[in-house]
């Protein structure tokens, strides 16, 4: 079989760590993957027995090898239900580092996040065009690009360039204009965040980004920088100042805490009623990753008209949509199926929207209602507050 | 035939999608809960019984060994394939195909997950009593095979208790049932008993009748907690003898709260043991007087505290502690390979505060650490031996104080294993249990059933003649 001979080098303490699974197997009921894929080399407990392996030079790293541990949305929702505590999550990030840096990566990845480096986003699209969704805004309500303003609005990759996606940022700036609020967008200046980059186990081709989109902020002096996007919020949140190993000198948040902000303050008022019955999927980046849980529900629960049901599993045990970790660009198959199962879930409590706070999980279960053609509509959470304006 | 005609065959029975030989899959299911390690050479996703029948019947006449699986949570080795050949992972025919609300019974497929019928019977205010640790994720077949118990176990018994029938594949592949849909039965050979606890080694259960009860109103939660072990097993004791039927009497030692308290953020007072008793009913008022004469017990005994837990949160939580007190025992030595050796030795109750200090003794002879948590209400206990792999001297101790757990529970007149199934962990201590005349008739019902010895070879016995 293809592939090379080597022996995974784990940090010491995530030596341990991988050492502690007991196999007791508890991770079955959480994992995404392993809920679509039934075989226990796709669920969590199979991933720490063949990184083990790894450790101890006992496995040969084929394409099968890499498939399985970039087949994982790092969501986190087996580390609520392992007793021993493992840091999978920590574990399987450091695998995919030791596998890029032998130049294993699934080769979809080369794809997506070369042009990182050239044009500075992931579509390899002109990085002059990362204003284009204001285009459709009727002219009236532009952000202002790069000026000294206390907020700043990070609009992130996805949401900058797909069409389908445009309806968030052009919420957002809505809902700020209406609520008064001072903001400012860096436009071309602005990179990708390098969430990409940190998933596919390439962080330090992510530092020069890192630095660049502090320093770019830190020149308006900004205090607050809001994310839309719940990928860029965790990486702006836990892994920039990790990086430059010292304080942003801003404080950073995701659009659902600083909307809920403005709310209690009374800067923002939702008075137009949304009829429908409407549940919220808590994206992993911002819930389980970052523990943010209340300021999406209390939004949802002051606008007008809504019904708000919640998920079967929700908040710490919310199911991942199968968009994130990069699943969806390695096995966009796979993401699908996986979101195709969330639809049920969203059925069985007679939801008419989903909403989230999150462009992988709007994407990728867009696709899965456009593939089903079931009736729901998904919502981010911008969008929904747009609605209500 | 040669391995490249069998694998044919084999996709030719399950289909191409359904079987697997790669290296990531065999590896991953070489494994269950226990240290056992055993690979298969092939691995197939049957969807009905008549698949298994066919894969039987092709494994029997090449004499290719097969290995039935589950979810793999098991404790004892039960689904590693030990001597290679076809592992039969039946997960994927996971059906609930009849709810017989007016009947109490349920005909589920093997690859049920036991939470999963639970969800659904709750539906109907019914319940399947016998409650695995890993119930989020076991499947009913594993459970069955494996004859299984759980917290519940003391009131309402073990999976033996609750099966009324079962659909099983022979090794030879023919498809039999056995027992039937009623609550007594007095005719025949009960195969139904024999299938369960046989831990795959007889035939392959593939669907099962199963009684089920109505869910209790109230289950309220008393806790207490002693400065010894003995206290605490003379508690259950009395408990138990004074006829209050409690539906738990479980145990925590000082380790295991240490243990669990990390992992669920709780605390517990710094004892050396801790009881949680359940006690379940349809009246309020009887279910309290029952919980109030246990409290006043267990102060009797020496509790230093006693603490009632009234809300069902409150109550979750802390039965979800003690689910996860095994896997989450392995955070308490930071040892860089951690491992663990469970036992599941039984004794007859009145020999719980005695088998608790002999486990005390042992581990302070031996030098290791041992925890332990258990069901201190049927007499189950899991003595726990927390080791680090890599010293083979720490190894060693660990296997002497094993030994000597075993030794000490049989001489109490206990067993080896309550619920956990001997397979191939406690397969060498066997014979130390059960009389060569007994496990003669065993072997040759084995043989009746399986003249080729295809069916989870080198389990429950070692073979040594």
């Amino acid at each position: 079989m293809a592939g090379i001979q080597m022996t995974l080098r784990l940090p010491k303490e995530l030596e341990t760590e991988a050492y502690r699974c007991f196999r007791c197997g508890f991770c079955r009921s959480q994992c995404p993957v392993f809920r679509v894929k039934k075989n226990e080399s796709w669920n969590t407990r199979g991933r720490m027995i063949l990184v083990k392996a790894l450790m101890e030079g006992n496995l040969t790293l084929s394409p099968q090898i890499v498939e399985r541990l970039y087949g994982c949305s790092l969501c986190k929702a087996c580390e609520t239900a392992c007793p021993a505590m493992v840091q999978t999550y920590e574990i399987f990030k450091k695998a995919r580092n030791e596998i890029y840096r032998l130049g294993l990566w699934p080769s979809v990845l080369m794809d997506t996040l070369v042009p990182i480096n050239d044009q500075k986003n992931v579509y390899a699209m002109p990085r002059d065009d990362r204003t284009i969704w204001a285009l459709g805004m009727e002219g009236k309500i532009n952000p202002q690009v790069r000026r000294r303003a206390k907020v700043a609005y990070f609009v992130g990759c996805a949401s900058s360039f797909m069409g389908r996606l445009e309806g968030i940022p052009q919420s957002m700036t809505r809902i700020l204009n209406h609520a008064g609020v001072d903001f400012t967008i860096l436009g071309p200046e602005e990179w990708c965040c390098g969430e990409p980059l940190f998933l596919a186990g390439a962080p330090k081709l992510a530092e020069e980004i890192v630095r660049h989109n502090v320093e770019a902020f830190r020149e308006l002096g900004i205090e607050t920088l809001v994310a839309s996007c719940a990928g860029c919020y965790r990486v702006w949140k836990q892994e920039y100042p990790a990086v430059i190993k010292e304080d942003l000198g801003f404080e950073v948040l995701h659009s659902s805490e600083l909307l809920a902000q403005l709310m209690d303050a009374d800067k923002l008022r939702l008075n137009k009623r949304v009829r429908s019955t409407v549940t919220y999927h808590d994206p992993c980046e911002i819930g389980r990753h970052c523990g943010v849980y209340e300021a999406p529900r209390k939004i949802l629960e002051n606008i007008p008209g809504i019904r708000l049901v919640e998920l079967h599993r929700t908040k710490g045990e919310c199911r991942c949509c199968g968009g994130g970790g990069l699943l969806k660009a390695v096995n966009p198959s796979l993401a699908l199926d996986i979101a195709s199962e969330k639809l049920d879930e969203v059925a069985a409590i007679g939801a008419k929207i989903v909403t989230s706070g999150c462009a992988a999980c709007k994407l990728n279960l867009g696709d899965a209602i456009r593939e089903r053609e079931v009736d729901l509509e998904m919502l981010d959470i911008t969008e929904i507050v747009a609605r209500a304006l | 035939m040669g391995k490249s005609t069998i694998l044919e065959q084999l996709e030719r029975i399950v289909g191409k999608e359904n079987l697997s030989t790669e290296d990531a899959d065999l590896l991953c299911y070489s494994r269950d809960a226990s240290e056992n390690v055993g690979k298969p050479d092939v691995i197939v996703w049957p969807s009905n019984p008549n698949q298994i029948s066919e894969i039987m019947r092709l494994a029997n006449r090449l004499k290719v060994p097969v290995t039935p699986r589950g979810a793999g949570t098991c404790l004892s080795g039960g689904p590693v394939p030990a001597k290679g050949g076809i592992l039969l992972v039946l997960t994927r025919m996971n059906r609930i195909l009849k709810i017989e609300v007016a009947d109490l019974q349920v005909l589920v497929e093997c690859g049920v997950v036991w939470q999963d019928l639970n969800n659904a019977l709750a539906q109907h205010r019914l319940f399947l009593p016998p409650d695995p640790a890993s119930g989020d994720v076991c499947t009913i077949g594993g459970c069955v095979a494996e004859g299984a118990g759980g917290i519940r176990a003391v009131k309402y018994g073990t999976f033996r208790e609750w099966v009324l029938g079962l659909e099983v594949v022979l090794p030879t592949g023919e498809t039999v049932w056995t027992g039937a849909k009623t609550r007594k039965r007095a005719s025949g050979y009960d195969l139904t008993r024999l299938f369960m606890g046989s831990e795959g080694t007889l035939g392959v259960i593939t669907k099962a009748w199963l009684k089920v009860f109505p869910l209790p109103r109230y289950r309220l939660i008393v806790s207490a907690y002693f400065d010894t072990l003995e206290d605490a097993g003379k508690a259950v004791f009395q408990v138990i003898t004074s006829g209050l039927s409690p539906s738990a009497a479980e145990l925590m030692d000082r380790n295991t709260m240490m243990a669990v308290s990390k992992y669920m953020g709780m605390s517990f007072p710094d004892r050396a043991a801790m009881l949680i008793f359940e006690f379940d009913g349809s009246f309020l008022g009887e279910v309290k007087t029952r919980m109030r004469r246990a409290q006043k017990i267990c102060e009797m005994e020496g509790a230093t505290e006693v603490a009632v837990t009234d809300t069902k949160e409150e109550s979750d939580r802390l039965w979800q502690a003690r689910k996860s007190a095994l896997p989450a025992l392995a955070t308490l030595k930071p040892t860089l390979k951690p491992s663990t050796m469970l036992e599941d030795v039984t004794v007859p109750i009145s020999k719980v505060p005695e088998m608790l200090v002999q486990i005390e003794k042992t581990a302070q002879r031996h030098g290791v650490l041992i925890s332990t948590v258990g069901h201190v209400g049927d007499g189950n206990l899991h003595p726990v031996t927390i080791y680090d792999e890599r010293s083979t001297e720490d190894a060693e101790r660990a296997e002497r104080a094993a030994a000597d757990i075993f030794n000490f529970g049989l001489q109490l007149g206990g067993t080896l294993s309550g619920e956990h199934g001997i397979g191939l962990s406690k397969a060498p201590y066997f014979a130390k249990e059960h009389a060569e005349a007994e496990i003669e008739v065993m072997r040759g019902i084995k043989r009746v059933l399986d003249p080729n010895g295809i069916l989870n070879p080198g389990k429950i016995w070692l073979e040594s003649r």
